[in-house]
């Protein structure tokens, strides 16, 4: 009694903490703390009820989202070296993330999205970031323009997708939200990554 | 008793079965010293601990069968070395066969530990009889085979006499307290090592290269430093100025007081200024220190845990004296097997893959290579052979020799094989050069001797001994002379984690190709680059060198223009051929950590595996041998043309062109010369990967593949052609010895056109077939 254990910690769920600290390891804007104050006056059953973690982020002008399960890092531009007799388009290449040669996905190409052509805003640095996502054996990595942040969703509160959504894109969705930045497509992380599986065979 | 009790997370079982691993270790290598020199004590002393270790641990853990048969073991040392009796030959053997039982405990598990010592109690207590029983008169080395009967009757006589009590008997007194002392001693000297796993060991690896890449980026932060200061520089020198104008025109200005308050402030200003640059050269200098400190680190942490994968030579060869000794006396001969180089440092990757093919080699010269007793009297040698395996460091490779010196190979035996096998027509034989001659008993099925015997057959094996090294990146080679015996020359790598390469750009590729694998880097001006009947020459010491673009090669985007010069990498194709391949960018040297390529890639053509640069981009590193071969076939046919090429629709090109690939040289050849005869353009390859090499280079009319072949099989080469836009409809025929029904359908699901028996080209059905598809040659 006098000697409390620690509980356990699921190491699927850590990863996912460690990845969203290391996002939010960053100056915390006006807009953030806005969210975190909205997501603390939350009622409570809405955690309870499976509301998720969502990463969003920009493709080019797509602004998408993506479950924080499936989420393992977001890093700092790095090079990507494109692989000799590469089978797919969608296979850019490979690149190092923390010394860990992983493969990179185009994920523009999926979804059929243009490369954003807007150039950074200048002394802000390069907002484009490298996400990691998959299993530990089978990671995949890709590019994005810009990530925008952490959102605690309800995926009850999810909109349909509408028939209208242009391109690929839809074949990827899980439905849509409305976050204070703007509205977003929720990527549903399962399709996305047999989408890339399917890439290399 | 047997209950494991707690030991730092390691059950007591366990930790006897590595103690007894290591004195097992100890025990065979002292026995096979012991066996040259019998009486030399300080041999002796080891051994009688290790026995007595042995002994008290299996007591401490309650295995009472093995007590029994260390206690017999301990005291057999115990009279040799009182000088009661040297150990004779049939008595190490014997006790050789008690260290073979106690290696047996390594593989079993806690749970089997047991049991395994009830269940066995009755034959270590016979193998403790016998080794207590007097000594059978010595046998010759040469002759009867390693268990005489002599020593299994004897066995039979005492063994009702010895149960294992006299054990218990002789020695009732806790001798725990003694042994107990000495296995913790013994166990703290070999303790030192700790078993992390390969994956653990990779991740650390990664990090500690990351920690490198890492430190380099601090100093493009040290340029910046440097680019602030020097601006300081430039502002005090524009204070300077201002204030010899303001102290200038003191005199002349319009009221001396603003004058006087100006120069004030400007004093100050001035010496803020003078502050920022005190502290900024304090914060430089701090932060070169910090800069040094983390770079030493980072690199000396790298390099530590890059050597935690290397291991003493002696370690992997532990095996080969015991080995040595029971096949030569099996086989009636005295050999003598010499290690040198025993502390030389050895890739633990390599040292294990090394494993086989060396095993391969000894056995070889054991078989083949050292004579009987008699026969080396009669050729005036001494009457034991000698098998050498040396190992050093040389201009950063790792060589290693097995040398023998028994009846070599007669290079001119080799010559009239060569021909024999019509492997080369006899007017090229007799030009062979003896370098050249050495390279044919690595082919495969090409053997010197019409008898395999059971332990090695050469010419079996020393083309799979060769592709086995060619693994570790490393070559071998032969030289022998008849009479005087043969050596092989192992060339490898130090380490298979690191390769010295050099870095090339080819296209929008970063390759690496091992330094190892590279004959050198040539410049050469566009005129020096001739075209001639479709391919590409230059000239390299008098004769002609083809050359290919590895653009082309690698299939890259990037269009390729006529250049002022090209940059062309000189690669060894087989022995004494080279080719060259043109390159856009060399950057220079680097020793590169290598990966294996992710295995969802599958196998990428050409590509061996992946690197890390130490600015943390990655690069592919290629595989040579593949590269060679497909390198050879472009050069050969022109079937990858440069770019000033034009594409001459010779007789040659306007022919069908088939290609078939079959590992098996007969069948190849006899598909070639059949389909030849009929006037079709043949190439060949053997096996699926290098077909779909080919395949994807040149081009053809009709792919005829075989279904079992290494590396690629023909079912996956048939899928993999499919899947290429280019290919997918191109015919082809699969020629199997498989004829059942569920092989044909395997074969024509995977998207043949038609499925042949190797009956079918006795008949006309397989050239039917061919001309039903593709028509006519011509």
């Amino acid at each position: 009694m006098n000697d409390p254990r620690p509980i356990p910690a699921d190491p699927a769920a850590t990863d996912q903490r460690g990845a969203m600290l290391r996002l939010l390891d960053r100056p915390i804007s006006a807009q953030a703390l806005e969210a975190d104050a909205r997501a603390a006056a939350q009622p409570v059953e809405a955690e309870t009820r499976g509301a998720t973690g969502v990463l969003m982020f920009r493709l080019g002008e797509e602004s998408l989202a993506l479950p924080a399960r499936s989420l393992r890092r977001v890093n700092p531009l790095v090079a990507v070296s494109p692989i000799p007799l590469a089978r797919s388009p969608l296979l850019r290449g490979m690149c190092s993330i923390r010394g860990e040669l992983i493969l990179c996905a185009d994920l523009h190409q999926l979804l059929g999205i243009t490369r954003g052509v807007s150039p950074p805003a200048p002394g802000s640095g390069d907002p484009r970031r490298m996400i990691v996502i998959g299993p530990g054996d089978a990671p995949w990595v890709f590019e994005a323009d810009a990530v925008m942040g952490i959102e605690r969703v309800d995926p009850g509160a999810f909109i349909p997708v509408p028939v209208t959504l242009a391109g690929s894109t839809a074949d990827f969705a899980a439905g849509l939200f409305d976050a204070p930045v703007g509205r977003m497509t929720v990527l549903d992380d399962k399709r996305v990554l047999a989408g890339l599986k399917a890439a290399l065979s | 008793m047997t209950d494991s009790g707690g030991f730092g997370g390691i059950s007591l079982l366990e930790l006897f079965k590595l103690e007894a691993e290591s004195h097992c270790a100890a025990l065979s290598s002292g026995l096979l010293a012991l066996e040259k020199q019998p009486a030399d004590v300080a041999i002796i002393e080891p051994l009688m601990r290790a026995a007595h270790s042995i002994k008290g641990a299996a007591r401490i853990v309650g295995l009472d069968s093995i007590v029994t048969l260390a206690h017999a073991m301990e005291e057999c040392f115990l009279a040799a070395k009182s000088g009661k009796e040297a150990l004779a030959a049939s008595r190490i053997d014997r006790l050789l066969k008690g260290v073979d039982v106690l290696s047996e405990l390594r593989s079993l598990s806690d749970d089997q530990l047991a049991t395994w010592s009830q269940a066995n109690a009755p034959r270590l207590a016979a193998l403790a009889a016998e080794l207590r029983a007097p000594a059978p008169p010595t046998v010759p080395p040469a002759g009867q085979a390693s268990s005489p009967p002599v020593a299994a009757s004897s066995a039979n006589q005492s063994d009702p006499a010895a149960p294992p009590t006299p054990v218990n008997d002789r020695s009732p007194e806790p001798i725990d307290a003694p042994s107990a002392g000495q296995t913790g001693q013994t166990s703290a000297a070999s303790a030192s090592h700790v078993r992390v796993s390969a994956q653990t060991l990779n991740r650390i690896l990664f990090l500690a290269g990351e920690s490198t890449v890492q430190a380099a980026r601090l100093q493009s932060l040290r340029s910046l430093l440097g680019a602030a200061r020097s601006r300081e520089r430039t502002l005090e020198t524009s204070l300077q100025a201002v204030h010899d104008l303001v102290s200038g025109s003191a005199g002349h200005g319009p009221t001396a007081a603003a004058s006087a308050d100006t120069a004030a402030a400007l004093a100050a200003l001035s010496n803020a200024a003078d502050g920022i640059q005190t502290s900024s050269l304090e914060q430089a200098a701090r932060f070169e220190e910090a800069f040094r400190g983390i770079e030493e680190l980072s690199s000396a942490l790298y390099t530590e845990v890059l050597r935690s994968r290397m291991r003493p030579f002696a370690e992997g060869v532990t095996a080969y004296p015991r080995m040595v000794r029971d096949i030569s006396r099996q086989l009636g001969k005295d050999v003598d097997l010499r290690i040198t180089g025993e502390t030389v440092e050895v890739d633990r990757d390599i040292l294990q893959k090394l494993e086989s093919p060396l095993t391969h080699m000894i056995r070889n010269s054991l078989d083949h290579g050292i004579e009987s007793p008699a026969e080396r009297l009669a050729a005036r040698k001494p009457p034991r052979g000698t098998i050498t395996l040396a190992a050093r460091h040389h201009s950063g490779m790792l060589v290693i020799e097995v040398k023998d010196d028994g009846r070599g190979i007669d290079p001119e035996a080799i010559r009239r094989k060569v021909v024999e096998k019509s492997l080369v027509d006899p007017a090229t034989a007799h030009r062979l050069t003896r370098a050249e001659l050495m390279e044919f008993p690595f082919l495969p099925g090409f053997s010197t001797r019409h008898a395999a015997t059971e332990l090695s057959g050469r010419g079996v094996g020393l083309d799979i001994v060769r592709s086995m090294v060619a693994e570790v990146a490393g070559t071998v080679t032969l030289d022998t002379e008849a009479g005087r015996g043969a050596r092989f020359t192992l060339r490898l790598p130090v380490t298979r984690s690191v390769i010295r390469a050099a870095v090339v750009r080819v296209g929008e590729f970063l390759l690496a190709v091992p330094l190892a694998r590279l004959d050198r880097v040539l410049s050469l001006a566009a005129e020096e680059v001739h075209t001639v009947q479709g391919r590409m020459q230059c000239n390299l010491e008098g004769s002609s060198l083809g050359l290919v673009h590895a653009a082309e090669m690698f299939a890259s985007a990037a269009k390729a223009q006529r250049p002022p010069s090209y940059t062309v990498l000189v690669i060894p194709v087989g022995q004494s051929d080279a080719c060259g391949i043109i390159v856009d960018q060399v950057f220079g040297e680097e020793d590169l950590v290598v990966r294996p390529l992710d295995a969802r890639l599958g196998a990428v053509p050409h590509i061996a595996a992946a690197a890390l640069r130490a600015d943390g981009s990655p690069v592919f590193v290629v595989d040579v041998d593949d590269l060679a071969r497909s390198l050879k076939r472009a050069v050969n046919e022109g079937a990858v043309v440069g770019l000033a090429a034009p594409k001459s629709r010779d007789a040659d090109h306007a022919r069908r062109r088939i290609l078939v690939v079959d590992d098996s040289i007969t069948v190849r050849e006899v598909e070639r010369q059949l389909l030849l005869r009929r006037g079709y353009a043949v190439e060949v390859a053997v096996d699926g990967k290098e077909g779909f090499n080919a395949l994807r280079a040149g081009s053809y009319d009709l792919l005829i593949t075989d279904v079992d072949m290494p590396r690629m099989t023909g079912i996956e080469l048939v899928r993999a052609v499919r899947k290429e836009p280019r290919l997918a409809e191109i015919p082809i025929i699969i020629v199997s010895y498989k004829d059942r029904e569920e092989d044909r359908r395997l074969g024509l699901e995977a998207g043949a056109t038609a499925y042949l028996t190797k009956g079918s080209f006795h008949d006309e059905s397989l050239i039917r077939m061919v001309e039903d598809l593709i028509g006519a040659p011509l």
